[in-house]
Order: C-alpha cells, then structure tokens, then sequence
C-alpha cells in the first residue's frame, strides 16, 4: 500500500476541513504549512465563524465596517461595535466565535429614570455608549432587561451581568441585599440576593459591629440567596452576575433585573452601564 | 419488506490494482459518480475505478452496503401503513359506541336509582369507551417504529468505528470519498480529520500526525506566529 502524500491535498478540501474547526484552530494551522496558510484564509473557513445574522449586524452598526474578506470581518467584530443606535455593543469571542452583547442604560427599563429628581442621564468618558444612568436618590430601586435568546450564540452557557459603578457619595445601597432574577421564556426563574457593594472586609467587620443587628432585620425581609458582592472588571466598572441560562436552539425571551425596594430607605450614587450577556467557560 | 431499489442487479467494479468486486447495484449507486455511469447506462461489464485501491475500495463497499442497510431497516414508509391499519383495528374494537351506551342505559334502568349504582355504570362507561388510553398506545408504538433513537446512536457508533484508523487510511478514505462521491462518507472523513486537528496541542503535533512537511522559511514562520499571538 503506498503511502499518501497528505501535502497534496487540495487547498479547497482543507478549508472544508478548518471550517469544521474552530476560530482559535484555524488561525494555528495557519503555521502548518503553506496550503493550510492558505486555506486559512479562506472565506468558506471564517464564514461558517461568523454568526447566522452578521449581515444584518454589519448594517446596524453605528460605524461602516472595513473589510476586504470574511476572516477581516470577523477579526473586525471581535472588537465592540455599537449597533442599535448606540444603544447596544456587539462583539465576538475571538478563539470561539461566540456572541457577546451589551445592553446599554437606555436598553433597559429603569423605573423613574424619566424623572430628573430621581435619575439622571449624562455623558461620561469612561463609559462606551452615549449616554449612562446615574441614580440622584430613590427608595425604589427597579432596573429590567431583556433580550431574544435567537440573537446569542446557540448551545451556549450564558451569564447575565449588571455593570454598574459606585460613587463616592453612594448611600443606601448597601444596608439591604437586592433581589435579582434570571427568566428565560415561560420556564423556571432563577433568583438570587447582591449586596450592591464590592469586597472590603475591614469596612464590613465595621459595619457588623455597629449595625449588625439592624442589617439581620432588614435581611430578612429579602428573599433567600447567595448575597454576593460586586467585582471589578478590566474595564474599571464593576459588575454583579443577574444569574445564568443555558442557550439551545429556540428562539425566546430572557428577562433579568435587580430590584431592591424593601429597605425602603433612600439610595444614590449608582451610576448604571448596562447589562452585559456573555458566554461563560 | 425490502423497498423496490433492490432490482437484485449486480455490478462489477474495478480497482486501480485490477482486483473485481461484485456489488449489488442497490449499494453501489451511493457513490453519485456510479449512479451517473449506471443511469447513462454504460454500466456493461466492468466499472474501473482508476484512482481507488482494492484495500480502500474493500472499505467503501462496506460503508455503502450499511447505510443501504440502515436505510431498509428503519423503511418509514411500510411502518405508516401498518399503522394505520392497526390503528382502526383497535378502534374499531375498543370504541363501538352504539351498542356501548345502548348496553350501559339498559343495565341501568335494571338496577335502578340506588346512587352507587350509577356511579359503577359510569365508571363501566368511561372503562369501555375509553378512546385515550387506544390513541396513546397508538402514539407511543408508532414512536417506537419510527424514532428509534437508538439506531441512529448505532450507527454513528459504527461510522466513528469506521473512520477510526491511521492516517494513510484516512486519506484514501477521503480521496476515494471525493472521486466516488459519496457525501456521506466525505462528510464523516472530514469531521474525523477535522476533529484530529482540534485535538492536537500543537502545530508541530498536527504536523507528525499528518505527515506535512512545512514549507516556510524561519523568517515566514516567525512572521506567522507573531500575527497568532493572540492565541493562548
């Protein structure tokens, strides 16, 4: 039996091949040899990468994209894009082509962010959409989002995280865990408790020592949870997960929200981003 | 039983190193290439298939003759049929109303208004007319026949059996697979090498498993890898 020259085969059969893989093993076996360097390249490879509805989302963007074949186009959206209006951020997971999306301030449904005695939007450099919510004062902390699962990657674990930054004349926030939820459809809703404040043990020991009575009385008034607390993001914002689904193939509603109201004590000095859904590891 | 592609014809195929295979047309016509020759009817005497090895063509013949097999067995279109015959058999049976109700009004008048009486009658009605239970009887045999997961679990147990082999073979498989052109075979081939690459640690590994050579230059090399950096 002779043996079989596999640097033979044609650069047309090795994309199909690469196509099969995926994103990050595509681009390695650029290095195997010139015919996968070229295959690589291939449209047909990057194209089976790109999400089902990349066309509709290249032509939603806020910018015109640049791009002279699909593997540049898909290098392109691994970088945020804003779509919508400004109103929602786009991007890729480079290795695994997965979809990830923000869903800025004015996506969201915040209640009594109309009036400017209790919300206020403005501007601010660090933030990546046009417009961020910052909290004046309310006793009624209520903030909603939701999104079609059919505009995520499928079979895909996702988590949803509220990103969110704490000023430094933030009060009331943190005297009672908020409530958070997590529905995707009509299925199961999954809920869970946030103290709306990131880890500082010292601060925490303090604050037990001096309050902690008071802080079991209000806990109790709260729903069963995990109380977890905010942490840090590259991006200098910080983030509190809502709660995480399983993506399969159909096409339904995710709604999420954090919600606190029965401290019924006065907050502020909560600056909001948007809910992120990104796929989890 | 057998659907009415088995027109019990016999081809012969000829492999690049002059052996003869007899294979029965049925099978055969999976590869497109010998649907053609056969439809353009110049399927007279021997079929020589130039490029194909006897040992690959061995194995060719073997995934074709499953998949015919697979095929008749799981023939939906007889199974609808007996379906529905069997299923107005047992309705027939089970759910003859006119004489039910008739049988039932009269057992009752006998027995006369005591209270538990007409409850037994009622529960003897729902017991004889009971058209739930028949129709999902129906459903769950009909889903059986038809949606035996199990099956297709086995014979993806077989394909991944099949392509499971060292990579000379593999190649041959592929080649054979593309001159013959038989989708199913290709596809199989090409995941299996696909899912190869997506094992292998390293490039060097996919490399030696495949038997490539590089062909760049450390300075091309070099420039490759700087624009895959990005890659953990």
């Amino acid at each position: 039996m002779e043996c079989l020259d596999m640097n033979v085969l044609p650069e047309s059969c090795v994309a199909v091949i690469l196509s099969l893989t995926s994103p990050a093993d595509a681009c390695k076996s650029s290095l195997v040899s010139s015919t996968f360097q070229s295959a690589s390249e291939s449209d047909s490879v990057w194209e089976r990468f790109l999400p089902s509805d990349c066309g509709e989302i290249v032509s939603k963007a806020s910018h015109t994209l640049e791009f002279s074949s699909k593997k540049e186009l898909y290098l392109l959206l691994c970088n945020p894009i804003l779509v919508a209006d400004g109103k929602m951020s786009f991007k890729l997971e480079r290795s695994t082509g997965k979809i990830s999306y923000i869903l800025s301030a004015r996506e969201l449904s915040i209640t009594w962010s109309n009036d400017p005695m209790y919300w206020v939007w403005k501007s601010i450099p660090e933030s990546r959409f046009p417009e961020v919510a910052e909290l004046k004062t309310v006793s009624w902390l209520e903030i909603h989002g939701k999104i079609r699962s059919k505009t995520l990657s499928p079979n895909t674990r996702y988590g949803a995280y509220l990103l969110l930054k704490i000023t430094d004349r933030a009060f009331g926030l943190d005297l009672i865990p908020s409530e958070m939820s997590l529905e995707v459809g009509n299925g199961a809703k999954f809920t869970n408790t946030a103290y709306l404040r990131s880890q500082d043990s010292k601060k925490q020991r303090m604050e037990n020592l001096f309050y902690g009575n008071r802080k079991q009385m209000l806990k109790s008034r709260v729903i069963e949870g995990d109380d977890r607390v905010l942490s840090k993001r590259e991006d200098g914002w910080m983030e509190i997960e809502l709660g995480e689904f399983f993506n399969g193939e159909s096409d339904k509603e995710v709604k999420m929200s954090l919600m606190e109201f029965k401290g019924h004590q006065l907050k502020g000095g909560l600056i909001v981003e948007g809910i992120e859904l990104r796929p989890k590891s | 039983m057998s659907s009415s592609n088995n027109s019990g014809k016999v081809l012969k195929l000829k492999s690049k190193d002059n052996q003869i295979f007899e294979v029965e047309e049925s099978v055969a016509i999976q590869s497109e290439l010998i649907k053609n020759v056969v439809e353009a009817g110049c399927d007279i005497g021997v079929i020589p298939l130039l490029t194909v090895h006897s040992k690959t063509l061995r194995n060719v013949i073997e995934w074709c003759q499953k998949h015919v097999d697979y095929v008749e067995e799981n023939d939906s279109g007889s199974n609808e049929e007996e379906i529905k015959n069997w299923e107005s058999e047992i309705c027939e049976e089970g759910n003859n109303n006119g004489s039910d109700d008739e049988e039932t009004k009269n057992w009752e008048s006998e027995e006369n208004n005591n209270g538990s009486d007409e409850e037994e009658a009622k529960n003897w009605e729902s017991e004889g007319n009971n058209d739930g239970s028949n129709k999902e009887e129906v459903e769950n045999w009909e889903w059986e026949e038809n949606n035996d997961g199990s099956d297709e679990e086995e014979l993806e147990n077989w394909e991944s059996k099949f392509v499971d082999v060292d990579k000379d073979s593999l190649y041959a498989l592929l080649l054979a697979a593309d001159y013959l052109s038989i989708d199913s075979l290709l596809e199989r081939v090409i995941k299996q090498v696909a899912d190869v690459i997506k094992q292998c640690r390293s490039v060097e590994e996919v490399r030696q498993t495949f038997g490539i050579k590089s062909d760049f230059t450390p300075e091309e090399e070099e420039e490759i890898r700087e624009e895959i950096s990005w890659i953990d």
